[in-house]
């Protein structure tokens, strides 16, 4: 495993590469290489179908790639192709975000996010594209949700049938600590990791992907 | 003169990027399709061209001194510039911008570590007891990675004995009436598959206070 830098990740303003080969730049390195050794042939064999070709390296995520260079170290890691908030705005239509979580109303002076589903409905549409290719390809699929992270907006559809409140309000119920509605609004969030999980999975099994996939979840803090 | 070992740098080049690509690269992407969409032909493939030929063209509108005299060397410019055009497109749609190895004065000097005398390989050591067991008898074509940003390691699944839960019961109260705090009101659908869940916790990375441990910079000299 490789660590990413710890000042943010703004030295991939300028052409930076990693000392270790991250994994979908492996794969791609495997769809171009043409001198496979017999190892990696019986690796490779072990683990395609008669219809497997190539490998497709492809990320996700609802938040822009323009905060610290983001977009550079996603390149670095090898991913083909990049889905970030600034695609969903495109395709929406929108003018691009100016902050990394959304738009900045200067009328309201609040910001308006884009939530981690915005993305979901591209996500289908690739996989329903993806599985129309033939030769059938293979798929190195990466997807960010950072609903978890600070401001922590809930979709307010979902918030409306599933918010609850674990965590008793302290003093004047308009004027509660910070701290624990902050914590509650994060077990909120964490219960709507939960559904999102379900949903994406759930959406691979309607697919008839679920059993060739090997679903790796990566958690970003150990406590 | 000039250009003799720019042209024969370049036909090694195209011919080393054609004999790297056997198989077509795979279908252009949404993003990759919709991005590009609205653009003239020749901006679309090469965008730089357009430039560079209001630049030729407005060289020889200049004053003649002391101007003119960057004449001297503009058809070897001109190639060159072309020529680093073509072979970059032709090289980023053979494979990624970082996708070969090497330190190849004709191809690039990105860092190889079958070149580098204080790397450490594992690929002569048996694959870990445990991947091979968790793995023994699957098949699949496709990896699904799902990054979790801000999520706690001890609150997905959420966990009972974690610190963050115990620091909860210590410190907070929890609300009349309200939701309790448990692992199947909060995490029900992981913990449903924990029965066929791998999970590691001591996939530690080393996160120096410099990035020069672990990035290199790539020189600009012969690369695309």
């Amino acid at each position: 495993m490789i660590s990413t830098p710890s000042d943010g990740t703004w030295e991939f303003g300028a052409p930076a590469q990693f000392y270790q080969r991250c994994v979908p730049e492996i794969f791609r390195l495997v769809n171009s290489v043409t001198d496979i050794s017999q190892e990696i042939l019986d690796f490779e064999y072990r683990n395609r179908t008669a219809t497997t070709d190539m490998w497709e390296t492809t990320h996700f995520q609802s938040m822009t790639t323009d905060w610290e260079e983001e977009l550079g170290m996603l390149k670095a890691f090898g991913f083909s192709s990049i889905f970030d908030g600034n695609c969903i705005a495109k395709f929406n239509g929108d003018k691009e975000f100016d902050h990394p979580f959304g738009y900045f109303d200067e009328g309201t002076a609040l910001l308006f996010h884009a939530l981690t589903t915005d993305a979901l409905p591209y996500l289908w549409n690739y996989i329903d594209e993806f599985r129309k290719r033939k030769p059938k390809n293979r798929l190195y699929l990466s997807w960010m949700d950072s609903t978890t992270h600070w401001p922590i907006i809930l979709p307010p559809q979902w918030r409306e049938k599933n918010y609850k409140q674990y965590l008793k309000a302290k003093g004047d119920a308009n004027n509660w600590d910070r701290e624990n509605i902050s914590l509650d609004l994060w077990i909120n969030a964490v219960k709507w990791t939960d559904d999102m999980v379900q949903k994406l999975i759930l959406g691979f099994r309607e697919r008839g992907l679920e059993d060739e996939t090997l679903f790796v979840m990566y958690i970003h803090l150990k406590r | 003169m000039y250009a003799m070992p720019g042209l024969v740098a370049m036909a090694y080049r195209l011919f080393s990027t054609w004999t790297a690509r056997p198989r077509p690269p795979p279908a252009l992407l949404p993003y990759d399709q919709r991005c590009e969409q609205g653009k003239p032909k020749l901006r679309r493939k090469a965008p730089l061209i357009v430039a560079l030929l209001c630049v030729l063209l407005g060289v020889y509108i200049l004053p003649p001194y002391p101007w003119r005299r960057l004449t001297a060397t503009i058809l070897y410019d001109f190639g060159a510039a072309i020529s680093s055009i073509i072979l970059g497109h032709h090289v980023k749609v053979a494979d990624s911008p970082t996708a070969r190895l090497g330190s190849n004065p004709l191809g690039n000097f990105h860092y190889d570590p079958a070149e580098d005398p204080y790397y450490i390989s594992n690929l002569d050591e048996p694959i870990d007891e445990f991947i091979a067991s968790a793995l023994n008898g699957t098949h699949f074509t496709n990896i699904f990675h799902i990054v979790l940003e801000s999520m706690r390691e001890d609150s997905y699944p959420w966990d009972e004995s974690g610190l963050l839960h115990q620091h909860i019961i210590k410190n907070v109260e929890f609300a009349e009436n309200g939701t309790p705090i448990r692992t199947d009101t909060i995490s029900p659908f992981i913990t449903s598959l924990a029965e066929h869940t791998i999970s590691w916790h001591t996939t530690w990375a080393s996160i120096p206070f410099t990035h020069k441990a672990m990035l290199g910079r790539t020189p600009f000299l012969l690369t695309h």
